[in-house]
């Protein structure tokens, strides 16, 4: 998810029908300059260079996301029924239209991670570590993060737990899965929204992180030093 | 998801109408003369290379452009009427801005890959 006005212009943007190491290319209509989806940056055209901005998004179920918001409006279906046309692309071992750009077996090709890079470290956090783990109090590249996964939504969110000069360090609540509490304060934490409901820090709110769910393939060929946690480090 | 795939095994008839586009967009690749599509624009080669600092980022074409369709001009119903098309367990993205909350369905971002949108007075892109 970005934002579309970049440099106060409006953008809209389109499938350009090409690909760089098997994700997608966008291009502007305004300019036709073409944008990688997964770096969210131009790469190519009068725009190349110029980055994105990223917007937090939710990837959950509707059955949750009517729940976090229950006065959301939902997209239209009615063009094409609503059957996901790439099923049959999830489950194939083979990696998208061109093959792989590296080689690299620490996870299965297809299989879903995380990806977060910040300053230039890229880390991947695979669905099946988070699986049994659900939190993750870490830091990258100095960064303190705190990442948040629901196996049953198939829902990660990436947070800063910066909050001013304090860094947190969370733990989630044994009454409710999709609350946290900070061992620091004990104040409490919509792990969905990063908002503290109660305690000290009431009122404050965590930042997301750009963050992407990608398949392990995608994201290793654009990372190719990637670290992955649960295998390089504790 | 934000990978291009054309599937190596399916059964349904995007599959096909894919492989007929990469046949003709290969064939009119490799042979100059054929008839330059507009779709095609800045395509001249299959694979082309991005310049400098893009130099490691090899961009492939593999469809026209626009042959998968973003959506424009989304449309959008309430949650009574939604959940009607939409089952629980289906998997969406969802945004909030400004107390305007959308839900977008991961089975049709699949065949739109992008909505350009406005939520909560941000203009965005959905990109899946």
């Amino acid at each position: 998810m970005y934002a579309r006005e970049v440099e106060d212009r409006e953008l809209t943007f389109g499938v350009s029908g090409k690909l760089i190491r098997n994700v997608l290319v966008m291009y502007d209509r305004q300019t036709e300059s073409l944008w990688s989806q997964l770096l969210g940056e131009s790469v190519a055209g009068d725009m190349q260079g110029t980055k994105l901005e990223f917007l937090p998004s939710w990837h959950t179920t509707w059955g949750q996301w009517k729940e976090m918001h229950p006065e959301t409006l939902a997209l239209r279906k009615g063009f094409r029924g609503g059957r996901d046309p790439y099923v049959g692309y999830y489950q194939s071992n083979s990696a998208g239209v061109i093959g792989e750009t590296f080689r690299d077996d620490r996870l299965a090709t297809k299989e879903f991670v995380i990806g977060v890079e910040i300053d230039g470290t890229a880390i991947a956090y695979p669905f099946r570590v988070l699986s049994s783990e659900q939190m993750v109090n870490d830091t990258v590249a100095g960064q303190d993060i705190l990442v948040v996964f629901y196996r049953q939504n198939g829902t990660g969110v990436v947070y800063d737990r910066r909050v001013g000069d304090e860094t947190l360090s969370f733990e989630i609540s044994s009454e409710n899965p999709f609350t946290l509490r900070d061992l620091e304060t004990g104040s409490t934490w919509n792990a969905l929204t990063g908002q503290a409901t109660s305690g000290k820090m009431a009122g404050s709110s965590l930042e997301r992180i750009k963050s992407t769910i990608v398949f392990w393939f995608g994201w290793k060929d654009f990372h190719t030093d990637t670290l992955v946690y649960g295998l390089d480090i504790s | 998801m934000i990978f291009k795939k054309v599937r190596g095994v399916s059964n349904n008839w995007l599959f096909l109408c894919f492989s007929l586009l990469l046949v003709a967009c290969a064939q009119t690749a490799d042979s100059r003369n054929t008839s330059t599509q507009e779709d095609l624009k800045g395509a001249d080669n299959l694979r082309s290379s991005t310049g400098e600092k893009y130099d490691n980022y090899e961009i492939v074409t593999v469809l026209p452009r626009d042959a998968i369709q973003a959506i424009d001009n989304p449309q959008f119903i309430a949650l009574e009427e939604a959940n009607e098309t939409y089952d629980d367990d289906e998997l969406i993205l969802g945004v909030e801005f400004n107390g305007d909350a959308r839900a977008y369905s991961i089975p049709l971002l699949s065949s739109h890959e992008i909505v350009n949108d406005t939520v909560g007075g941000i203009k965005l892109a959905v990109t899946w």
